[in-house]
């Protein structure tokens, strides 16, 4: 067991844990208010780019988690 | 959702998923173990975004609130039955297709194709764009 002082400095005490989730929230909130997404029509190219990881991004998860199940 | 929604939500501005995702108010789910690996492959993703690295480390900041986290218990106890259903298609898809059935959702969020395999099942395939559109 670490020292309290050295928990509360890492942040591991119940109120820091808390205000830390607090401020998190608001930074997102106020992150999401300044910002304007006007979405457009994804080509075929970008979803080929997408894809592209995706597909590495899910054979690694298979291959990584589930194929020795 | 799979991991295509959140790739692409890193990788252009005025990306629809990012929209889907922070604008719309629907709920959003994936499996804890495909988070990890798309954080796995974020150099690649930094590499081909239009995002500036901070812009980019943001978006991932705000997605992390918006999407919900399918425990890896409940995507194994339905894993069997996703293999089964997306077998003939794309074995990898299934943890998705598990994830899916263990909130019970209605639909896959994809831009992977495979997905329509989910329709012969009782669930949709949606892409971004579908869900704009609804």
């Amino acid at each position: 067991m670490l020292p309290d002082d050295i928990m509360a400095a890492l942040g591991e005490s119940p109120e820091k844990v808390i205000l830390r989730a607090l401020l998190e929230r608001l930074l997102i909130r106020r992150l999401l208010q300044e910002e304007e997404v006007e979405p457009e029509p994804d080509t075929e190219e970008e979803i080929r780019a997408v894809l592209e990881i995706d597909k590495r991004v899910k054979e690694a998860l298979w291959r990584e988690f589930y194929e020795q199940r | 959702m799979n991991t295509s929604i959140m790739i692409s939500a890193l990788m252009k501005k005025r990306s629809s998923a990012y929209y889907v995702l922070t604008r719309l108010e629907h709920e959003y789910f994936t499996p804890a173990y495909a988070l990890m690996e798309v954080f796995e492959h974020l150099d690649e993703i930094e590499r081909r975004s239009e995002l500036a690295p901070l812009e980019l480390f943001e978006r991932l900041f705000i997605l992390l609130e918006q999407i919900k986290v399918v425990g890896e218990d409940e995507v194994r106890a339905h894993l069997d039955e996703a293999i089964e259903a997306m077998g003939e298609r794309d074995v990898r898809d299934a943890p998705f297709l598990a994830a899916l059935m263990a909130v019970g959702g209605d639909a896959i969020l994809s831009y992977d194709e495979d997905f329509s395999e989910v329709e012969r099942h009782g669930y949709r395939w949606l892409k971004p764009s579908d869900i704009i559109r609804l």
